[in-house]
């Protein structure tokens, strides 16, 4: 009991940790700019994001329905935490995929690098997580089913299917400003 | 439908789309989008890519 209290407790520092930091680099990120502008979508990109919001929406609820009826069927293949970020990760990665093949994940006046940059610490980090902890011989498997530590190998899955499509994207770009 | 006269009046000005973009405040792949004809733009930035290239809107939009 007191075990799961300091976990529950680690979990909210963590949260507000990254919160906390986050708002800190946005604040920053708005001061050097002196505008907004580097968070504006033009008008085509506002409707393309629209689109993905939508669909990662519908992909969201297609998902939790499938997660309800195995449950209900009584199938299990994932601990409950594990199947709410797996569902997550997968509406993150498709509007982040559309998005990105839309051309409307970048702003015009944003600048890509520092984004991939990040992008690939995220996956590195949560990759080397994931196999510190295989290496530690913990599993990926309690009672048959999938358990919080497959979170680290969705993320950095999430990351990596992101980092790709913007690759393809930005290779795609390219030939079309030669061909231009 | 592509829009080659929009297409056209950038290349005589020897904007690229880029550049193009920029004046206006979009994407390039907005630009590119409005001369493939995959996307219809508001009045709003038809009348910007008008004035940045000295066109009237019935130069660059209007279809006989």
């Amino acid at each position: 009991m007191q075990e799961n209290l300091y976990w529950v407790l680690g979990f909210i520092t963590g949260l507000l940790i990254v919160v906390t930091a986050s708002i800190i680099i946005l604040v920053v990120v708005k001061k050097k700019n002196g505008t907004d502008k580097a968070v504006e979508y033009d008008e085509r990109q506002v409707l393309a994001r629209g689109t993905a919001y939508s669909t990662a929406f519908f992909t969201s609820l297609i998902y939790m329905i499938l997660c309800a009826m195995l449950d209900v069927m009584e199938i299990k293949w994932a601990e409950l935490n594990v199947q709410m970020f797996f569902g997550l990760f997968l509406s993150v990665t498709v509007f982040a995929s559309i998005c990105i093949l839309k051309d409307a994940y970048f702003t015009a006046s944003s600048k890509k690098l520092p984004l991939i940059v990040m992008f690939l610490l995220v996956t590195v980090i949560n990759l080397f997580a994931f196999i510190m902890n295989i290496a530690d011989g913990e599993s990926m498997i309690t009672n048959g089913i999938l358990n919080g530590n497959t979170i680290n190998a969705g993320v950095a899955v999430m990351f990596i299917i992101i980092l790709i499509v913007t690759i393809i994207k930005s290779i795609i770009d390219r030939k079309a400003v030669e061909e231009e | 439908m592509k829009n080659l006269k929009l297409k056209s009046a950038r290349a005589a000005l020897d904007l690229s789309q880029q550049q193009l973009a920029e004046k206006v405040g979009v994407s390039r792949q907005t630009i590119n989008a409005i001369e493939k004809g995959d996307y219809n733009p508001t009045i709003k930035l038809c009348i910007s890519i008008c004035k940045e290239l000295g066109k009237t809107l019935d130069e660059l939009f209007w279809e006989a």
